[in-house]
């Protein structure tokens, strides 16, 4: 809403080019828009210039008989934000005096096409830059114009948002910004995911590490997928203090400023016939390959069983499920069939391959649609935009969907002169849809990961087969024989017997107010209102093989073997609701006013208020009836059973305990920033702010977060007279953010549950944590060397270099055990309190370069950005470490350790393969084979630490090519600096967990291979230590260093005033290639890091059409 | 409508919320899930909490019991235990290997606990029907806090005499607050401590309570005659015994039980009053130690507790199901006790009658005399004999050694052979106090440590 009212800007081009030197002007306290038009018709030049409160605000007298727009400018440019005009088809920036800093690509916004200026980019877009805006950039709070800003901003605007085609925000930020690190890993559970943006490496150990993401005026608390990109008009990232200090406690890992498109006042009178857009995409993936994967081959496992079975590891049958094979090698054993028969049965079996049978029914080629229709109107005292889309994705994974409707309305009404009024409803339903399908990553509950590597989902007529995964043939056949219901597991047919849906939806209502007292002066009152709630429904049917697994296991066996169903027959039904509500307002003066032509002080003051509420209830029905609902409510959740013939005597699982947050905030602020001679500027911020998470004593000694900064814009000197750099910019500036962790309170607090060591079934309660008043924020003291520079007419860009202290972070520490701290007997107690802290420092580069520029609209332009970010954080002071080198072997768990960064990898030394093919480590200062001692013993400092397990140094190159109305443009990405383990063959797991890897068929088999393979010979599969030491060891760690070929867009435009028979003013059609996979990668290993050991995505392919009318 | 008015319609709110009391806006609870314990039923959960408060799988101090006489170790159970262990089974003067103390860590989390729910307990007003459960949950907060004071009393303070200005008694600790800064108190107030604790619980609790694990006016009564026994003020420990057996006196007949299962008592068996366990490991790791050669000779043939006790060499007579050394309160210690008490108070007809009330349940049908004595010290020495035959491996033996050293006629030398080597512990050593954690007299400036050893 606020771009409508700060953003403008003034198109006026001459369709008869008629220029002539000077023109005459006598206007007294006319808006400038009247000026302009003035200008415009004498002399055909165009004046652009930004405006902070619209068309109404810039008003100024003009009393001149004849004078040159050069002279014009000259008298009058302190007076006004005029920024370039465009004369003859040529866009002149305005130097050394106000000096166009950000620059990004023009595109008609209906909402400011009207009928007297006719703006057609093309016109002079193509034929000088592709047009020139000076954005101010917004925190959320305040535009700022960029020459003036002293803070780190990143920003990217529309058209790089739109470039690209998602579902998702956070994807199409992603490689656009410098500082700004989307990191790809997969989750412990094997799935890919892409993290949520992290700005400027990490700034907190266990506090919430994701940036804030502020939609339009207000944190928003919602999930940030509900925001449809396409609303999104531009995004402002603060990167530093002086940037984000405004946002107080919450702005210790950056903002993430989100503004959506909005209805903009006219500066016209015009009647409110709406413009209209629409744009539709629909991308294609083909299915995942789940061969990538390291598996190792059906033959290989058998033969490795058959070996094992010989040799007596599969002992008698028990409980313990076993594969096909050792199952028929038991009944020759045994007697019940033949050698031969089950010879050929085994061979046959080692031609089968379950990863081809989990591609083909577990997988498909995905299909996501996204459709999008815009429409807006505006007067000079009304305006609206309204928006609706639709996304429906169908997942790779059969059986899993996204739907997603988003609606906006945004209003802006001018009531009288001084006052505004604007509001805004966003709406937003989504559905995500599940099966029964349990993907490549099946994980039993009751121990074996995944299939073995032969098992047969269908038989040759693709009919759903049985498979056997967690229980012993035998004990099947023996609770078979009891009458037990059926308790086979057949993947194939499980499917379609699990419906989960989650519905979610969020509405947002805002209401804004500005009332204007003086050109200098105004106040603003905003409120919004937030809600929104998910409810999950997850249905097990009876059929499915959860629910039969979970009864039968439940089931009681009398001394007559009559059966007694703890867990009655029927369906099982999960239900998940979940229900969000803040409220949010903030009254704010704004001031601002030009002392003579060059001077100018900017200064908000305002107060914040802000209530969250969310709840979390679930709700979990036995006996679940779809048809009509029942369901049995008379469970024994405290008794414990145990299953036939095991000693595991556990509860009837129940829903968990409803779950509430209530976060209150307060907070006071100030900022203000005084530019002198257009020249130098001064920054200065402060905040305060106060929770209900400290309790009140700590609020009542709240430090006040701050920051300064200043700036130089060393060209409007007049002592700079560097031709080929006619612009350059210092900003230097030092500040506090803070940080929110949710680990410590100033209360003490406890957790219960039902029943404890004996049998008593009383509540039992846990204390958790200690009351802690001296409890205080997290701080982030940030400071930001900046230098903004054009180089010639062909480059321009920033580079910047920051250094980051975090103290106070909320870390372990070890408490006094007088204190009664201790949770495991023999490990220390600890606390979590403002205990630890971090340092961490980087470097930002953006260069844009317009290596062609176009002469006519017929000429090849091609500009290319480039963005690189080196940041690297380590842990500064911890005082819980630990000094056993295993607690710090997962790379993807916070385990801090002085000196390094949070997630890093360690590992243990590797000496090799030894003569028979066991592996050797380090222990003692020798070579060693005693692994339990190493794995047990290391000590941290004697770890190999090979380095951080996120990109250090990462960034884009993205080139981009017009000529007519083609565009077309390509993104490269790269991450450098970080290291992944790569998983390899462990013995152990082979039969206990029947998870393989193909090095296998690479490992040791005999004297001499060891000068070949890292692999060792195939060991005792009870010995996991062994295992654990190869696949903890430096020989695993590989660089994940990459070059990776992000995307391809090609696009047309087709515009009406080429094409008379155009049914509307424009459409585009384009077709976006991503994932388009690696063009380098450091390891030798053939992994692209980004899918390590899952199933790797295909590409991806879009076509889309934007239609304007 | 006029644009001042709509200004002031927008402004009218905005003041509301500005005047909106700050501290209660602030003070509002940020997350249910992590309960702040306010109400009486969320002490009672606390108090109901048998890992923390009855040491079930963590534990109260077994140092006492590993430098105790109770028994011996072969060199393959000394190997198994932890280093901490070996150096209490040897007397070692430095006893420690680890920074964490389980023995010093364990009982102050219970006292934390008790302060817990004492705080917020503070702050309720019950009404008439909820005066029971008030009374309850504070009345266990108390209990526990003296019991676990105790506890710690007979590891880390030297032991108690009538008149003694010793500075070195426990930290007492007074709220919950995670910055406070700790010193000694003085042995006096150490017990004094405890007393008024466990005295403070009595008029709270119930005469019997519903689980082992739930202190009961019982309880309160027998941890009282445990005290004041350790301290040697026998006459007020006569007084809290006979309290105790008046609401709490059977025992079981071991002619009739029926072993339960590998552990012949059940964690629940007639004779418990209240439930509590040491932390298992070094000797209190039920068989992984040979109980005392002398003393396992010391049962007669047709002594059931010789069959029910103990197997190949190896104490089992738990009264716990899981293996938990037992260091609860159960009606034979209380016997013990009040049998104690009278010999020492010179009624020795009473001193034999608990005897025989006892004994008659632990031999076997049709084998046992009643017992008889010369003067009051044979009774004294019957009694005694039968204590230490009675309640072995209950945390007991150590207190009962250090008040029965502090009298020359009941002095014991203690030897132990590990390895070969024989390590001896002279009476009224200051062995028998075991150091204060280094890692809390360094967090402490002003923590002093116990006396060189």
């Amino acid at each position: 809403m606020r771009v409508a009212v700060l953003l403008f800007l003034l198109f006026l081009v001459s369709l008869h080019v008629h220029a002539q030197e000077t023109f005459k002007c006598h206007v007294k306290d006319a808006p400038l828009v009247k000026v302009s038009e003035i200008i415009r018709q004498q002399t055909g030049c165009t004046l652009l210039y930004y405006s902070q409160d619209g068309p109404t605000d810039v008003r100024i007298t003009v009393n001149e008989k004849k004078i040159t727009i050069d002279d014009f400018l000259k008298k009058y440019l302190g007076l006004l934000p005029i920024t370039d005009y465009i004369r003859d088809g040529k866009l002149f920036v305005i130097k050394r005096k106000i000096t166009v800093s950000y620059v990004a690509s023009l595109t008609k916004s209906p909402s400011q096409d009207n009928t007297t200026v006719q703006l057609k980019m093309s016109e002079f877009g193509n034929e000088t830059l592709p047009g020139v805006v000076v954005v101010p950039i917004s925190n959320g709070y305040q535009y700022i114009p960029k020459d003036r800003a002293t803070g780190s901003f990143g920003f990217i605007d529309r058209a790089l948002i739109t470039r690209t085609v998602s579902t998702d925000i956070n994807s199409r930020i992603e490689n656009t910004i410098p500082g700004v690190l989307s990191n790809h890993g997969q989750s412990a559970a094997g799935i890919p995911i892409r993290e949520i943006p992290q700005v400027r490496g990490l700034s907190t150990i266990y506090a919430n590490a994701s940036p804030l993401y502020v939609v339009d005026n207000f944190p928003y608390d919602g999930d940030i997928n509900n925001i449809n990109p396409n609303d999104i008009e531009n995004i402002t990232v603060l990167r530093d203090a002086a940037a984000a200090s405004i946002w107080g406690v919450r702005a210790g890992n950056g903002v993430i400023v989100i503004n959506t498109r909005k209805g903009k006042l006219s500066d016209s009178i015009r009647t409110l016939t709406p413009a209209f857009s629409y744009s539709s995409s629909v991308t294609f993936q083909a299915r995942p390959d789940v061969f990538n994967i390291s598996r190792i081959s059906s033959a290989d496992f058998i033969d490795r069983e058959r070996a094992l079975y010989d040799s007596g590891y599969f002992t008698s049958p028990n409980i313990t499920p076993v594969t096909p094979v050792v199952d028929l090698l038991n009944k020759v054993a045994a007697g019940a069939i033949d050698v031969n028969t089950a010879n050929a049965m085994i061979a046959s079996m080692k031609n089968q391959d379950v990863y081809r049978e989990m591609q083909k029914y577990f997988y498909r080629g995905s299909v996501n649609q996204q459709h999008y229709l815009q429409a807006s109107a505006a007067t000079t005292n009304a305006a609206y935009y309204f928006s609706a889309g639709w996304d429906h994705n169908l997942s790779d994974v059969v059986g899993s969907s996204y739907d997603r409707v988003t609606m906006r309305l945004h209003n802006v009404l001018k009531i009288s002169t001084p006052l505004q009024i604007e509001t805004g409803i966003t709406f937003t339903h989504n559905s995500t849809k599940a099966n029964g399908n349990p993907g490549f990553n099946y994980q039993s509950t009751h121990g074996k990961v995944g299939f073995y590597p032969y098992a047969q989902l269908a038989d040759a007529l693709g009919n759903p087969r049985a498979v056997s995964l967690d229980y012993s043939p035998d004990y099947l056949d023996a609770t078979n024989q009891l009458k037990f219901p059926d308790w086979t597991y057949m993947p194939l047919k499980d499917l379609q017997a699990r419906q989960y849906i989650n519905r979610a939806h969020d509405l947002l209502i805002n209401v804004g107010a500005r009332y204007t007292f003086t050109r200098a002066l105004n106040l603003e009152l905003k409120y919004q209102y937030e809600t929104g709630g998910a409810n999950g429904n997850d249905l097990h049917n009876a059929s499915s093989y959860y629910t039969r697994d979970l009864i039968n296991s439940f089931i009681q066996v009398d001394p007559s073997n009559n059966l007694s169903y703890p867990i009655p027959p029927g369906g099982i039904l999960d239900l998940t609701t979940q229900e969000t509500i803040s409220h949010q307002g903030r009254l704010q003066l704004n001031f601002r006013h030009n002392w003579g032509r060059q001077n100018n002080l900017t200064a908000i003051a305002g107060y914040e208020i802000k209530s969250l509420t969310s709840t979390l209830r679930y709700d979990r029905e036995y006996g679940y009836d779809p048809d009509n609902g029942s369901f049995n409510s008379s469970i024994d959740n405290a008794t414990l059973y145990s299953s036939y013939q095991q000693f595991n005597p556990t509860k009837i699982p129940s829903a968990p305990l409803p779950a509430q947050q209530v976060d209150h905030f307060l907070g006071y602020y100030l900022n203000a920033s005084y530019t002198l001679h257009n020249l130098y500027t001064v920054s200065a911020s402060a905040r305060e702010d106060a929770a209900n998470l400290f309790g009140v004593s700590t609020n009542n000694k709240t430090v006040p977060l701050w920051s300064g900064g200043l700036a130089w814009q060393i060209n409007h000197e007049r002592f700079y007279h560097i031709d080929w750099l006619p612009f350059l910019k210092l900003r230097a500036t030092y500040g506090h953010n803070g940080n929110v962790s949710r680990l410590a309170s100033a209360y003490t607090t406890a957790t219960y549950t039902q029943g404890g060591i004996t049998t008593n079934s009383y509540n039992v309660g846990y204390i958790t944590g200690l009351s802690n008043p001296n409890l205080r924020w997290e701080q982030v003291g940030v400071f930001n060397l900046g230098l903004d520079f054009t180089v010639g007419k062909t480059i321009t860009g920033s580079l910047e270099y920051y250094h980051k202290h975090a103290t106070d972070l909320i870390g372990a520490a070890p408490g006094d055990p007088t204190l009664g701290l201790i949770q495991v007997p023999g490990q220390p107690g600890y606390y979590y309190a403002n205990s630890a802290s971090m340092n961490g420092s980087g470097i930002d580069l953006q260069l844009e370069a317009r290596i062609l520029e176009g002469q006519s609209s017929s000429n090849f332009k091609w500009t290319a950005n480039f963005i690189f970010s080196k940041t690297v954080s380590k842990v500064q002071k911890y005082l819980l470490n630990t000094t056993t080198g295993y607690s710090y072997l997962d790379q993807n768990a916070i385990n801090p350790h002085t000196g390094q960064p949070i997630y890093a990898i360690n590992s243990f030394k590797w000496m090799g393969l030894d003569n028979v093919g066991d592996p050797i480590g380090y222990y003692n200062g020798k070579p060693s084979k005693e692994w339990t001692s190493i794995y047990n013993n290391t000590l941290i400092d004697s770890m190999v630490h090979n380095g951080s397990s996120q990109p250090t140094i990462f960034g884009a190159l993205r080139n981009t090519f017009e000529w007519r109305h083609f565009t077309a443009s390509f993104n490269i990405s790269y991450k450098l600096g970080y290291y992944f383990r790569r998983p390899s063959i462990s013995y152990s797991d082979l039969f206990n967990h029947w998870t393989g890897n193909a090095d296998y068929a690479l490992r040791w088999q005999q004297p001499g291979d060891e000068a070949r393979t890292i692999v060792p010979a195939a060991g005792d599969p009870t010995n996991s230590i062994r295992d654990r030491f190869y696949l903890n060891s430096s020989a695993l760690v590989e660089k994940a260093d990459h070059i990776r070929l992000e995307d391809i867009v090609i696009s047309y435009d087709l515009e009406k005033k080429d094409h008379s028979w155009l049914p509307f003013e424009k459409i585009r059609f384009y077709n976006y290639l991503s994932n388009l996979g690696l063009l380098w990668k450091a390891n030798k290993s053939g992994i692209d890091p980004y899918y390590i050991n899952i199933p790797k995505e295909a590409r991806r392919i879009s076509l889309g059409v934007n239609i304007n009318f | 409508m006029h644009t001042r008015h709509l200004l002031y319609t927008i402004l009218l709110p905005t003041a509301l919320i500005a005047a909106c009391k700050k501290s209660t806006f602030l003070d509002a609870k940020p997350d249910s899930s992590i309960t702040i314990p306010t109400s009486i039923a969320d002490c009672q959960a606390l108090m109901d909490n048998d890992n923390v408060m009855n040491g079930y799988g963590a534990g109260y101090p077994s140092l006492g019991e590993t430098g105790s006489d109770d028994y011996f170790v072969n060199s393959g159970f000394y190997g198994q235990y932890t280093l901490t262990d070996q150096n209490a089974v040897i007397w070692a003067a430095d006893t420690y290997t680890d920074p964490e103390v389980n023995d010093w860590d364990l009982p102050y989390r219970t006292v934390l606990y008790s302060n817990v729910a004492l705080k917020a307990l503070g702050n309720i007003h019950p009404s008439a029907d909820d005066q029971d459960s008030f009374n309850l949950a504070q009345g266990s907060a108390f209990f526990f806090r003296g019991f676990a004071y105790f506890q710690l009393a007979q590891i880390f303070t030297r032991p108690y005499a009538d008149g003694d200005t010793d500075p070195l008694g426990l930290p007492l600790r007074k709220t919950t607050d995670i910055n406070e800064k700790f010193t000694r108190s003085s042995l006096d107030s150490t017990y004094k401590q405890i007393i008024d604790d466990l005295s403070a619980s009595i008029p709270l609790l119930p005469n019997t309570s519903s689980a082992i694990t739930r202190p009961s006016k019982a309880a309160a009564y027998a941890m009282l005659t445990r005290v004041y026994l350790s301290m040697r003020k026998y006459p007020t420990a006569l007084l809290y015994a006979d309290s105790s057996l008046q609401i709490r006196n059977e025992l079981m007949d071991y002619n009739t039980v029926v072993p339960a299962g590998a552990l012949p008592f059940t964690r629940s068996n007639p004779e418990v009053i209240f439930g509590a366990a040491m932390y298992r490991t070094g000797p209190c790791f039920i068989g992984r130690s040979f109980t005392d050669s002398l003393l396992l000779a010391s049962y007669q043939p047709s002594d059931l507790r010789r069959d029910y006790f103990f197997s190949r060499g190896r104490f089992i007579g738990v009264y716990d199901e899981d293996g938990y050394a037992f260091c609860g309160l159960a009606t034979d210690e209380i016997y013990l006790t009040r049998a104690e008490c009278y010999a020492r108070t010179g009624n020795i007809n009473n001193a034999m009658n608990d005897l025989d009330s006892l004994m008659i349940k632990r031999m076997s049908t049709g084998t046992f005399t009643p017992y008889t004595a010369t003067d009051a010290n044979d009774a004294l020495q019957q009694v005694l004999q039968e204590r230490r035959k009675e309640l072995l491996y209950r945390g007991l033996r150590w207190t009962d050694l250090r008040r029965l050293n502090m009298d020359a006629s009941t002095a014991t030398t203690l030897t132990r052979t590990v390895a070969g080597t024989i390590y001896t512990l002279s009476p009224n050593s200051t062995r028998y106090v075991y150091y204060i954690p280094q890692n809390v007299i360094n967090l402490n400036a002003n923590m002093q440590q116990n006396p060189t050893r």
